[in-house]
């Protein structure tokens, strides 16, 4: 990905409702700088099949497939 | 005992002279305030100090031992917060302007769980501004310094829990570490710090960092100590939506037994990465390798290479949580922050989405392939920093992305990890060992930490003030 660039930040500053002085956009520059390069490195890390370790899982999941077993072993009696 | 200076006493050693009526938890809380006024002007380790609820506490606990209503080892101890705890009743600040007026209405949970085992809560300690940052002079309070040279940082983010246990000001504390933040100020303090199993204790009620990375543990002078704070604060809590349901075993029973057999894992590809690790450091380390192997263990080398990789997915999530949660002040209090923690966090502005899903996809990776290396090996040893803590003048805020980071990967995989003290560099700083162990298994990373304390002194140094 290409590296942000002071412009870049700026608009970043506007979305986010800050207001930045020059000195301070130029101090978030340096950390988005380091940012885009971890987030680019991790990039090589993952597979097509890889899925985030924070996947969503529905809360009670394994008690309501507990209960769908219990409900279908009453079914086939 | 009555030669003795009780402040320098450990947890154990305090618990068992209170039981003998040598000392008493109102003449000890009273020694403690009397050594925090004499010293921590020089060390800023506490930012409230919380006297009149410290001694009722302790006259409640002498009653109560008088009766013979025992609490537990902790009861009558006298221990400290990072100020990121709720308390009820008492400020609680994150170290930042923007908190300093809020005073809480309930007490963090392992805030409580400690009041329930009888502890006596001196005051709230120095941390890094909301956890995150380095040693900053523009936040709401001076940075704490370190005990053992005033002119040099304590490491952090737990920075004042670090100082106040090396400077003998309390028995315990307890910090928080999203990426190192119990290790650092244990290491570069010469004290012992635990990060334990992600959910283990509960974080409810704590100002989060990096919800994802964030654990709470204990901080105190030896691994036995660690343990029985541990034990007060372990165990489920349904107000922590991250908190395990696991049986809690008993800490301070599994420290007994062996080493022999335990099969370590050094990682020493990783040692060189970037500017690398000082060479006094890697001179203590092989000497902790050699005492633990005196005591049966073996080591065997495994490969550096993921713990390496494991910082840019730790540095993209924290950045990116820690946008999220400060998102809505940023923007209309941003003057409410102290500079180094405002850079830091403006860093989540940049991210996309995009690469938070990455950094927590290699996230799943990472802690596959530690998780395979946990197969062969039952703790991953490593110096817990590469180098002794650096001088205030000159501090490079950069540093830390220059060198190993040896204790954020373990926040990644959510992994316990020690850092205890193993030696001291050429400074007279001291320098620490990080052992790190499976999910769940603190008995067997405390295990190894306690053998190793047993086997040396270095814990038992204090520095030279007066």
């Amino acid at each position: 990905m290409t590296e942000p660039t002071l412009d870049d930040v700026k608009t970043a500053a506007r979305r986010a409702g800050w207001t930045l002085s020059e000195a301070e956009a130029a101090k978030v520059l340096k950390g988005a700088l380091r940012g885009r390069r971890m987030a680019d490195l991790l990039r090589t890390y993952v597979t097509p099949d890889t899925e985030p370790a924070g996947r969503f899982v529905m809360p009670n999941a394994s008690e309501a497939s507990a209960a769908t077993r219990t409900d279908s072993s009453r079914s086939s009696e | 005992m009555t030669n003795v200076d009780p402040l320098s006493l450990t947890i154990v050693e305090l618990a068992t002279a209170y039981r003998r009526r040598e000392l008493s938890p109102v003449d000890v809380t009273e020694a403690a305030f009397q050594r925090i006024e004499a010293v921590d002007g020089r060390l800023n380790s506490f930012v409230t100090v919380t006297q009149e609820l410290a001694t009722s506490q302790a006259r409640i606990a002498q009653d109560e031992l008088a009766r013979g209503v025992d609490r537990g080892p902790l009861h009558g101890v006298p221990v400290a917060l990072k100020d990121l705890y709720a308390t009820k009743s008492i400020r609680t600040t994150a170290h930042s302007r923007v908190l300093l007026d809020w005073i809480p209405d309930e007490d963090a949970t392992a805030a409580g769980k400690l009041y329930e085992a009888g502890a006596v809560m001196l005051g709230k300690l120095a941390m890094h501004e909301f956890a995150y940052g380095g040693p900053s002079f523009d936040s709401a309070f001076p940075p704490a310094r370190n005990p053992w040279n005033p002119e040099h940082i304590t490491g952090g983010s737990s920075s004042g829990s670090g100082a106040a246990l090396a400077a003998r000001l309390c028995f315990g504390a307890l910090g928080s570490d999203t990426g190192g933040s119990i290790r650092n100020p244990a290491n570069l303090c010469g004290i012992v710090g635990l990060k334990p199993t992600y959910g283990l204790v509960s974080r409810h009620g704590v100002v989060p960092l990096s919800w994802s990375l964030d654990h709470c543990g204990p901080m105190a002078r030896t691994v036995e100590d660690c343990a029985i704070l541990l034990q007060a604060i372990a165990g489920h809590d349904p107000a922590d939506p991250a908190s395990a349901s696991v049986p809690i075993p008993d800490y301070r029973a599994g420290l007994q037994g062996s080493a022999r057999g335990l099969r370590l894992g050094v990682p020493r590809s990783w040692f060189d990465e970037g500017e690398g690790t000082d060479a006094e450091v890697l001179q203590a380390f092989e000497e902790a390798l050699r005492v633990l192997r005196d005591a049966g263990a073996i080591t065997v080398e495994v490969d550096g290479t993921v713990f390496a990789e494991a910082r840019a997915a730790n540095m993209t999530i924290l950045v990116a949580e820690a946008y999220a949660y400060h998102e809505e002040n940023l923007k209309i209090r941003p003057q409410d922050y102290g500079s180094s923690v405002l850079a830091r966090i403006r860093d989540g502005a940049l991210l996309s989405a995009a690469d938070y899903i990455q950094a927590q996809r290699a996230r799943s990776v990472i802690v596959r392939r530690i998780g395979e290396m946990f197969g062969d090996v039952d703790a991953i040893v490593s110096p817990a920093g590469p180098r002794v803590a650096a001088a205030f003048e000159g501090y490079d805020p950069d540093v830390t992305y220059k060198t190993p980071s040896y204790t954020n990967v373990f926040n990644l995989t959510g992994m316990p990890a020690v850092s205890i003290p193993c030696g001291f560099g050429a400074s007279g700083l001291p320098i620490g060992l990080q052992i790190a162990g499976r999910a769940f298994d603190e008995p067997t990373v405390l295990r190894l930490a306690h053998i190793y304390q047993q086997a040396t002194d270095w814990h038992t140094r204090a520095p030279g003030l007066s």
